[in-house]
Order: structure tokens, then C-alpha cells, then sequence
């Protein structure tokens, strides 16, 4: 039996420094972290050399591994989901949804080791603004009772429930009410907002209903369970096949990564589970 | 660490009457065919049948096939339940609108009382779960506003109405009060499990202020996993740690205040489940509030989460899944348990397993085994009377709270009028009116 944990070993240990409990805007936070109210770095010039726990390496791993995927040209949705441009699965309503093969990802601590959770995972991105969706031919009435995102001119991307959209003149607008916002925001709780700067939540059912108003019908559903592997009859074996070949592609792409004096390298063996 | 342990847990008993012992069976459907439910006293459930002129046919036609069977349900709730629906009235609506319901459940409700009802059955047309304004949500909270249970039908019924009519058996009988069956073998060392949960507003409207609002509700159940009564929180709390701490205190105190009230006695031995990652702000309030409340105790508090990226796999098994009722220590105080995988009493499942992570956040001395209180969360994966499956992913601590939760918060945030009182009446608090 195994588990989806691949060994991450540490081939090099080098030097931590401690900063204190703030930072100034001349360090490189990238390469710092902030463990137990203090900051720390790799870096010499940062701070004060000081002993470290593993869990402060845990901390650093888990900052520079993002910082080396996204640098290989990984995309993020959320803190734990990778995915590529490359892995797209494409179709005929790209402008619509976009659909990726990626994977989740957490890294852990187990006694003294250090561990990869892989496990394949689908991406679905919403990329059709609600104005986009009104000009391929779906009336404002159906445009409303879901939840949207909006992007800020300042680039913030806050949440809200979509209650209603209205041509007027020429130009398409939505009213919606917001669940949260950044203190640092300025909108009110109830805002009209174009429709161009708002786009639906990505779930199927939804995604579908539209592609079914706009003449253009296809299972979104279906193509997850797929890349999910519910419509096999061996879906765990299959998902174990392809969590293997997740960790020896990121053991190639991105293993042994350094990090000031410590050098990581990924095991793209799974852990062992004995009964 | 080169590799994991673990081990696999045996599946429990269910028990299906109560004072005979030996009317046992694993599965659900087996066992109350062939011994009926733990509880036989209730001869008849009193119904009132709301539906379209349309459906009413069809309506009349179920309630015919649950009382007498069917091919898939033979000798029908009589046989499986030992009882009998009758219905004492049969409303109509000219139509499927929400209007139409919202009349039909005002005259309902200005004609009965809960004490001679004891459950209508309601066919209403599907509705997705994120839209509010639907009949669904109106029948639900009028009804759980005025103390009384109700059980919505849709058409996915009728297209799969074999396969439908024990589901819907069980949960008629279950909202009316009725215990289909319990837990064969009760947990040692424990006198209560509490179930957890918080819900998030989800309505369009009433949203007061830029944050969010929390309902809190607690499922409580004892050794046996006999679901013994809710408690919820009138009072709308907002996202911070005072206000959690009270919250956490208003749930508390209502629920041993509630307990003791019942069984003339207060718990002693309390495990507490949550679907959230039990801060140490969390437990050292439940331990203030506990000490307040009762001269000795107990406590142990579980996180359980499904919502990471966690799997095992056994390539000795044909699918590759990592069988149900097995699990591996994880880390101190932590396991990873799978409860849908391949079984010897369920049928083929879809997908890789999605295991439980279970973390013992705090455990007092005198619960002696963690091992149980893993355990514990395994078995309570068959308590679920809201389906005839042999087995759920997720114990019923989380399900129930979740979905009591859940409702509540739509119940009681949507503006449904003045005639429906934005609260669940107090009469529901010991019939699970929301499974």
C-alpha cells in the first residue's frame, strides 16, 4: 500500500538569520518567512545567525517551492492548486470556461522528514465577463442569482451574489451586493458596477447553462468526472498512475531546488503504508 | 520515517429494536426488513399531503406504494417501520408557484396543530441549493417555524421511484421523531458526542454590514449515536473570538442545560466533533465553559476534514482504493480514515476515496484510547437516517450539523414575511426536522 506522500530530503544544510520581529522594506521578502512573531532569513545580510527548528525549514521549503514553480511557469488558483498553460484541455468554448489538468499540493512535516502531498486535480476557470456573455446572445434577465467575482481597477478581486443586470443606452451593468471586502476598499455594500468587470463563479452547472442558452451545449461536467477519473472502473489505481507521474515531472522541473545553503531534492518514490 | 502504520477497524453492529439484543445486521435495509426500526411504538404517522392539483395523483399513488410496497420495498413502511400513513388532509395548489405554496402553507398552519400533524409531505419542483426563494426553502421555513417536520419530494422521485421509496421511509419516520436504528455496541468511556457546526449567510438579501455572520448549531447524540436533540443559536454572532467564545457558550450551555433536563443526570465523558480546525482558543473556552457548568468531566475535541489532498492506495485491491474502515497514524494525535472505500457491504463506489483527517486537538486523562475515539468517528458513518446507504463518507456529528446549519441560516435570514418567524420552533428541537 502506499500513500501520496513523496520524501523530501534535505542534501544540504546550510545557515539561518534571525531578523526580529519587523521587517524594512530593504530586505527581499522572498526570501524570508515569519515564524512564531519573528522574522527569519537565509540571507547573511538579513540578520543575526541563529539556531532553527524544522519547522522554520518546513516554512522555507514550502515558500520556495511555490517561488520555483511559478517561475517554471506554474499558475496558482488558490494557496495549494498548480497548473500550467500547457495542460489545457481545449475545446470549443474557450472564450467561455477553460479547463486545465493540475494537481493539489501540500507540503508536510512527519516526525523529522519533510513530505510532498501530490494529488491530480481539474481547474476551472470562469474567463467570459458577464458582458461577454450578454453579447454571445443571453438575455440580462438570466444574468442574475449567482455568485461573481470583480476585479478592481487597483487589481483587488472581491466576491459578491450578482442581482441583476440592465442594459442602458449602449452599456451593460450589473448591481451586486458584496460578501467581503478589503478594509482598504472603497465601494459600498451594494454596488453598480459594468458587467465587464465581473465574471461568474466557476461551477459547472452553471458554466453549462449558459453554454446551453448560447446555443453551444457541452458537458463540462462529464469532462471533469473524467479528468477525475469517476468514469473508470479502476479510479484509484489510475489516480495513483498519474500522482507518480505528477512527482517525476516536478522532480524534473523543478527538484533539487536550493535555497541560501540548503539544496531539497524530491524522492518520486510513495511513502510506504504498512498494515 | 520510511513508512506509515495503520490498521483497519470492523464494521459495527446496527441495532434494530429495542430490548431485543440479538437484532443486529450491518446494513440498514436488511436490518429493518428483517426486524423493522429500534423504536416500534408509533402505529401511525398523521400526514398532510401538499401538492399540485397535477401531482396529486402521483402523490396519492407514493403514499400508497410506502404503505404497501413495492417490488424493491417489500411490505412497504409497515413491514420496515411498523406503521401506517395517514393522511388526514389533502392541499392543493393550482400550480407550482411560490405563491401558491405560500397560501396553501398559511392555511396549513392556521389549521392544525403540530400536536395533531406529524409530518406533511410536500411535492415541490427542483430547485437548485444556492436559489433561496424557492419553494423548498418557504415550506421549510414555515413549517419548522410553527413546530412542524416536513418532507419535500421532487421529481427526481418519481423518475427513480423504486429505488426512492425506502430513502423516503426512512426519513418520514425519522422527522417524526421515530429512531430507525442506533449503534449495536455503545462507546465506552463516553456519555455524549457533540456535532459542531457554523454556517455562513448565503442569502441575497439581509446582509447587514460588509462581514459575514455566523449561526452556530450543535447536534447532540449519545453512546449508542442516537441522535438525541439539537441546539442552535438564536442570536447572530459575528466572525471574531469574543464573539466565537460566546457563541460557543450560549451553544453549551443550552445543550447540558438540555441533556440534564432529559436524563436527570449531566455528562460527564463529552467528545466534541468539528468539521473546522479546533483552535487552542476553541478548547480552552469549552473547558472554562464545561468547568462552569458541571462538577467533574471529560473532554475530547476532534477536528475531521475531508478538504485536502490526502489519498492511500491498496494495488491488492481491484480498484486500488484504500478499503473502507482502514486507516494510518498520520503524525501524533492524527489519522487518515477512509470510510468509502471498497467494502464488503456497499456496492461498487465512484472515485478514489476521499479519507478523513482526523486530529485529536485535546483529550483529557480519562479517555484512555485514541484509537476509540477514531473509531467513534468510523461508526458514526452509519447513523445517517436521511438514506437506506450502507455507508456515508462523513460521520453524522458533521452531516447533521452541517445541514441544520445550513437551513437555519437560510430560515432565518430570508425576508418570507410577517406570517413566518425567523426562528425553528422550539417544538423541532428533538426531531431532526432537517435531515
Amino acid at each position: 500500500m502506499f500513500a501520496n506522500f513523496f520524501r523530501l530530503s534535505v542534501d544540504k544544510s546550510g545557515d539561518v538569520f534571525d531578523i526580529g520581529p519587523e521587517i524594512n522594506e530593504t530586505i527581499d521578502r522572498s526570501k524570508t518567512i515569519r515564524y512564531d512573531g519573528y522574522y527569519y532569513s537565509y540571507e547573511s545580510d538579513y540578520g543575526e545567525l541563529c539556531d532553527y527548528t524544522n519547522s522554520m525549514i518546513l516554512s522555507f521549503i514550502r515558500k520556495t517551492f511555490i517561488q520555483k514553480a511559478k517561475a517554471k511557469q506554474y499558475l496558482s488558483k488558490g494557496k495549494y492548486t498548480l497548473y500550467k498553460n500547457e495542460d489545457e484541455m481545449h475545446h470549443d468554448n474557450e472564450d467561455i470556461y477553460q479547463l486545465f489538468r493540475g494537481l493539489k499540493h501540500r507540503i508536510i512535516q512527519l516526525e523529522n522528514d519533510y513530505y510532498l502531498c501530490i494529488d491530480p486535480a481539474c481547474v476551472l476557470l470562469s474567463v467570459a465577463s458577464i458582458e461577454h456573455l450578454e453579447y454571445k446572445g443571453i438575455s440580462p434577465h438570466h444574468l442574475e442569482g449567482f455568485s461573481v467575482r470583480h476585479y478592481t481597477d487597483e487589481g483587488h478581486r472581491i466576491s459578491g451574489y450578482l442581482l441583476k443586470t440592465e442594459k442602458e443606452l449602449d452599456s451593460l451593468s450589473s448591481t451586486i451586493r458584496f460578501y467581503r471586502k478589503p478594509f482598504d476598499v472603497d465601494l459600498p455594500d451594494v454596488a453598480k458596477l459594468p458587467s465587464d468587470t465581473l465574471y461568474p463563479e466557476p461551477r459547472p452547472e452553471l458554466l453549462e447553462s449558459f453554454l446551453q442558452k448560447i446555443g453551444s451545449p457541452s458537458s463540462i461536467i462529464r469532462m471533469i468526472r473524467r479528468l477525475s477519473f469517476l468514469s473508470s472502473r479502476t479510479p484509484s489505481r489510475d489516480r495513483l498512475v498519474e500522482t507518480i507521474r505528477l512527482s517525476k515531472k516536478l522532480d524534473n522541473e523543478l527538484f533539487p531546488f536550493e535555497f541560501g545553503g540548503f539544496k531539497i531534492s524530491l524522492n518520486t518514490e510513495p511513502i510506504v503504508v504498512k498494515m | 520515517m520510511s513508512f506509515l502504520e495503520g490498521s483497519k477497524f470492523d464494521e459495527p453492529d446496527l441495532l434494530f429494536d429495542k430490548t431485543d439484543t440479538s437484532a443486529r445486521n450491518k446494513i440498514p435495509s436488511r436490518g429493518l426488513s428483517s426486524f423493522g426500526p429500534y423504536d416500534k411504538d408509533r402505529p401511525t404517522l398523521r400526514v398532510v399531503l401538499l401538492t399540485p392539483i397535477s401531482m396529486l395523483n402521483n402523490m396519492e399513488k407514493l403514499v400508497d406504494a410506502l404503505n404497501n410496497g413495492s417490488a424493491r420495498f417489500p411490505g412497504g413502511i409497515r413491514r420496515y417501520f411498523r406503521t401506517n400513513l395517514e393522511i388526514v388532509e389533502k392541499i392543493t395548489t393550482n400550480s407550482e408557484k411560490i405563491e401558491d405554496y405560500q397560501e396553501s402553507a398559511i392555511q396549513i398552519i392556521k389549521t392544525y396543530d403540530p400536536k395533531d400533524v406529524d409530518i406533511i409531505l410536500c411535492y415541490i419542483p427542483f430547485t437548485g441549493k444556492f436559489m433561496t426563494n424557492t419553494p423548498y426553502y418557504l415550506l421549510k421555513a414555515s413549517f419548522a417555524a410553527h413546530g412542524f417536520p416536513s418532507q419535500m419530494v421532487t421529481r427526481r422521485v418519481f423518475s427513480n421511484f423504486e429505488w426512492s421509496l425506502l430513502n423516503v421511509a426512512i426519513a418520514l419516520f425519522a422527522k417524526t421523531g421515530g429512531v430507525p436504528w442506533v449503534l449495536a455496541d455503545g462507546f465506552e468511556e463516553v456519555d455524549i458526542i457533540v456535532g459542531i457546526s457554523m454556517s455562513n449567510r448565503i442569502t441575497s438579501r439581509s446582509r447587514a454590514g460588509s462581514r459575514p455572520r455566523y449561526i452556530g448549531c450543535v447536534n447532540v447524540f449519545d453512546r449508542f449515536g442516537r441522535w438525541l436533540f439539537f441546539e442552535g443559536t438564536a442570536t447572530i454572532y459575528n466572525e471574531d473570538r469574543g464573539s466565537r467564545r460566546d457563541q460557543l457558550e450560549e451553544l453549551f450551555t443550552g445543550c447540558l442545560t438540555k441533556y440534564k433536563s432529559a436524563q436527570h443526570r449531566s455528562p460527564r465523558n463529552i467528545v466534541v466533533h468539528y468539521f473546522k480546525r479546533f483552535g487552542r482558543f476553541e478548547i480552552e473556552a469549552l473547558e472554562k465553559i464545561m468547568g462552569d457548568l458541571l462538577d467533574e468531566h471529560s473532554l475530547a475535541c476532534l477536528s475531521i476534514n475531508s478538504n485536502h489532498p490526502f489519498r492511500v492506495y491498496n494495488k491488492s485491491i481491484p480498484d486500488g482504493s484504500f478499503p473502507r474502515g482502514s486507516y494510518v497514524f498520520f503524525g501524533n494525535n492524527r489519522f487518515l480514515l477512509s470510510t468509502t472505500g471498497a467494502s464488503n457491504i456497499g456496492g461498487r463506489r465512484m472515485g478514489t476515496p476521499r479519507l478523513l483527517d482526523i486530529q485529536i486537538r485535546h483529550m483529557t486523562d480519562d479517555f484512555t484510547s485514541k484509537i476509540n475515539l477514531a473509531k467513534g468517528v468510523f461508526d458514526f458513518t452509519k447513523l445517517n437516517w436521511g438514506t437506506s446507504m450502507p455507508m456515508v463518507r462523513d460521520p453524522i456529528t458533521l452531516k447533521y450539523s452541517e445541514s441544520l446549519a445550513y437551513l437555519t441560516a437560510v430560515l432565518t435570514e430570508e425576508d418570507w414575511g410577517s406570517f413566518i418567524k425567523a426562528q425553528v420552533n422550539p417544538i423541532l428541537s428533538r426531531r431532526p426536522w432537517f435531515i
